[in-house]
């Protein structure tokens, strides 16, 4: 029996033996054929990776924009302004009539030209077939001028069009391309994509025409895994370079590497705090802003996000842009403020350490998904201090549809970007019936303000209503601003020209990233 | 030839009764496959209500959603008859087509981890009941209690420290490569073997204790020989235990799958139930229950074939009836 277990064992051994190598050759030679292609090529670990090579389905751009693929007109950097990319400049011709010209020199993978009418014909056809397209080219009339130049008519006066054409939504491809197979695609990218496999891979090869920098990594190997610890793992065994969405939890593992190291930025988006209105004990402003003095965002960010954020309090203070916004109301915490305001609302301490009014306890319930849960237990541990009934209920985000569309919800997190349109952004937050006003908020003087915002010439009149806008409405707190969404991504040592940006689809590949040795 | 049809209309039946109870919970479960696919909010910058919920509204009546939910299974039924499991909402491709792609790496990986549960599992198994209550029978019994209160997913991540990370003996990747099966494939043998090893234990010990074994042994037969004799006759019940477990293993590698980025179906199941993507799921679990039905009606012939008690008593009772008759 000792005899068949070493037997046994034996032939374990031999087969992850076997297996460890895919081929016959000598293992020297094998080493040195790994080296070289690992030289080569920048693996990228992803939670996903694209489900089609379609640059109109939803989010597919967004991954082809990020390796390099795929192109915009023009890109945001990361000082938050505007530059210009596939395009070679525009110039605001009069409040409604901009000027884009395009480079003559760039060409789509297949050789045929980006001229005018093939922009044309790829915005529309995301504005046709992408329905996150249609926010950003809505109210645009694209018209050819000659045939490197387009002329775009806007509907309200002072449209940002070179911001809106940033956005990944709007990369630029052939429109009469299939784009059904790695060789029917066409897109204009210095990385043209030669292998794909939905949900598993994606391989990109240095494009040899590309009209721009040359980059200087010659193979890219977009992968998914799915899992945050294996990708984590995967970043600190070497074999991955670039790993994204690193949890904050996954920081320590970190700390003592020399293989990769953790890069964080805060993203141009606000954790956010939205309350349902329609809840008698939500309705009151005094509540609401009770419940917002009463958040120390400092400990909170320790607590839920180890510490790799900034505190914001009003939800435009997670731009650059609007960076002076951060804390223009509810500058510190306070309890007292905080007491006082559920007092003078009649909410009175019992001895159970409860708020209680007319025999009602105030109670919130707070629901949170994906990776918001520290973040909701911390608010319940900070909001019980005041004597608020506080519940967190974590799941998936379908609940919080779901108990959205019933209405019987009292609070949810979420994290919307904050940057754009001031317009854009600010009426789709607060307008009554937008999208993302889940609280019914409606304020006659916000509204207002929307409407001069919206009709205002002059940018930094413009400017000038969203600051009082986002103020107006952090003081009435139909939402409450905690801190901008932490961005980490974990890098390889040995890669260089890695740049951070609080818009992570811009920063993952860039033309001049090398590796260290070279 | 009866009971192969009796047992094949109880197949029918628990096909059936499967995938309506799938269909009518995946259903029942909160959300909105319209909402996945046309993006969450904190994926898009910004939304138009109006057009939004037009569109989403488009994308359910063309999947159907917008029928009552028996006419949308009778209509699933009518594809699934013509062989056609739909097409995935999430990719717009052939969900047979994307299931072919993946079910080759997830039975890769079953027959992988099945090979070490069946050969750990007997071999610890075998050797506990042999040296029963001697040291080595409660280290064997110790590492089976301790791998078995250990949960597949803190097995697998130790283990990818370990190998990929400290020993740079393994390489995480999302390719199914023979180069990558072993990690797996040893975390979900594993992770099963325990269980099996103490059934082996279990049986074996019973099986020396038999009165034809002591009565070979006292006739002074060579042990060797007994044991191997009492170990056939052990281990035949365990072939409904490794049947269960490559059933198991088939259907339910969506943590190992998951966390060794193995891409396989347990992996495109686990990531179509998050996007509800109904076709997808309907069909794996249309396949899936298909292969455990497949299974266990393999078994059961296997049986009747590999045990001459069974074959004996069949021959016993056709004698019976011919006498009767």
């Amino acid at each position: 029996m000792r005899r068949s277990g070493f037997i046994v064992i034996l032939a374990g051994m031999l087969i992850m033996a076997a297996c460890s190598s895919n081929t016959g050759a000598p293992a020297a030679d094998t080493d040195n054929a790994q080296a070289q292609e690992q030289a080569e090529e920048l693996v990228i670990a992803d939670q996903q990776i694209a489900a089609s090579l379609d640059p109109v389905e939803p989010l597919t751009t967004s991954y082809l924009v990020s390796v390099g693929a795929a192109e915009t007109l023009f890109k945001v950097n990361a000082d938050g302004e505007v530059d210009a990319a596939l395009a070679a400049s525009a110039r605001e011709l009069d409040p409604n009539r901009w000027e884009i010209t395009l480079r003559e020199e760039a060409r789509f993978w297949s050789g045929k030209a980006i001229d005018a009418d093939a922009v044309i014909a790829s915005l529309e056809r995301s504005r046709e077939l992408d329905l996150q397209a249609q926010p950003f080219l809505d109210g645009l009339r694209l018209e050819k001028s000659d045939d490197y130049t387009i002329h775009v008519h806007t509907e309200r006066s002072h449209v940002p069009v070179p911001l809106n054409l940033s956005y990944y939504q709007t990369a630029i491809h052939n429109a009469e391309a299939e784009h059904d197979a790695v060789e029917s695609m066409d897109l204009t990218g210095m990385y043209q994509v030669i292998e794909f496999v939905p949900k598993q891979k994606m391989v990109l090869a240095a494009y040899e025409d590309y009209w721009g920098t040359k980059p200087t990594i010659e193979r890219i190997l977009h992968e998914e895994i799915s899992d945050e610890q294996t990708r984590m793992l995967s970043v600190l065994s070497g074999r991955s370079h670039i790993a994204l969405k690193v949890p904050v939890t996954s920081l320590a593992q970190f700390q003592d590497s020399d293989t990769a190291e953790v890069v964080a930025s805060q993203a141009a988006n606000t954790q956010t705090i939205y309350f349902n209105l329609a809840r008698p004990q939500l309705a009151d402003e005094r509540v609401r802003q009770a419940l917002s003095w009463a958040i120390d965002r400092e400990e909170l960010i320790i607590l839920a996000a180890e510490g790799q954020s900034v505190p914001v309090t009003t939800w435009l203070g997670s731009n650059p842009a609007y960076a002076e916004a951060s804390d223009s109301v509810y500058p510190s915490f306070s309890n007292e403020t905080a007491e006082q305001l559920l007092d003078e609302a009649g909410w009175q301490l019992a001895d159970d350490g409860i708020r209680y009014k007319d025999g009602l306890p105030l109670s919130v319930r707070l629901m949170t998904w994906g990776g918001d849960k520290a973040l909701g237990e911390a608010l319940q541990s900070q909001w019980s201090r005041v004597g608020i009934n506080a519940e967190v209920r974590h799941g998936d985000y379908s609940l919080i549809q779901t108990a959205r569309e019933t209405g019987d919800w009292d609070a949810s997190i979420e994290a919307w970007s904050t940057f754009g349109d001031p317009y854009t952004l600010l009426s789709g937050q607060y307008a009554p019936g937008s999208s993302a006003n889940y609280g019914g908020y409606d304020d006659a003087q916000t509204n207002e303000w929307l409407a001069q915002l919206a009709e205002s010439a002059d940018p930094a009149e413009q400017r000038e209503w969203a600051l009082k806008i986002n103020e107006r409405v952090a003081q009435q707190a139909p939402v409450i601003s905690l801190f901008p969404r932490p961005q980490l991504t974990a890098v390889s040592t040995k890669l260089q020209g890695f740049e951070q940006h609080f818009r992570q689809f811009e920063n993952i590949v860039k033309a001049n990233m090398r590796w260290e040795a070279e | 030839m009866a009971v192969l049809l009796r047992k094949l209309m109880e197949a029918l039946l628990t096909l059936i009764c499967a995938t309506v109870i799938l269909f009518m919970l995946i259903r029942l479960a909160p959300g909105d496959p319209a909402v996945l696919l046309l993006g969450q909010p904190s994926e898009v910058a910004a939304m138009h209500t109006e057009v939004y919920e037009q569109k989403a509204a488009e994308l359910r009546e063309q999947w159907g959603l917008d029928q009552p939910m028996a006419i949308q299974y009778v209509s699933w039924l009518g594809r699934l008859v013509q062989l056609d499991l739909g097409t995935s909402l999430h990719t717009g491709r052939a969900v047979s087509a994307e299931l072919a792609e993946r079910l080759p790496a997830t039975l890769q990986l079953t027959a992988a981890a099945l090979a070490v549960q069946l050969l750990l599992g007997f071999w610890l198994g075998i050797v506990s009941a042999l040296k029963a209550g001697t040291f080595s029978d409660q280290l064997i019994r110790l590492a089976c209690v301790t791998l078995a209160s250990t949960p597949a997913f803190v097995t697998g991540l130790c283990a990818l420290l370990l190998f990929a990370v400290t020993l740079g003996a393994y390489e995480i990747s999302s390719e199914a490569s023979w180069s990558r099966l072993w990690l797996p494939a040893l975390t979900m043998g594993l992770a099963s073997m325990p269980q099996f090893a103490r059934m082996v234990r279990a049986n074996m010990l019973a099986e020396l204790g038999q009165t034809y074994v002591l009565a070979a042994l006292s006739r002074g037969l060579a042990r060797r020989r007994v044991i191997g004799q009492a170990s056939r006759n052990a281990l035949l019940p365990l072939v409904t235990v490794t049947a269960l477990s490559a059933a198991t293993f088939a259907s339910g590698a969506v943590v190992i799958e998951s966390l060794f980025a193995w891409p396989g179906i347990g992996k495109y199941a686990l990531d179509s139930i998050l996007r509800k993507d109904y076709p997808v799921i309907q069909g794996y679990a249309f396949v899936m229950v298909t292969l455990v039905i497949l299974i266990h009606l393999c078994v059961d012939v296997l049986y009747a074939y590999i045990d001459p008690r069974l074959q004996r008593k069949r021959r016993q009772v056709t004698r019976g009836v011919n006498e009767h008759a």
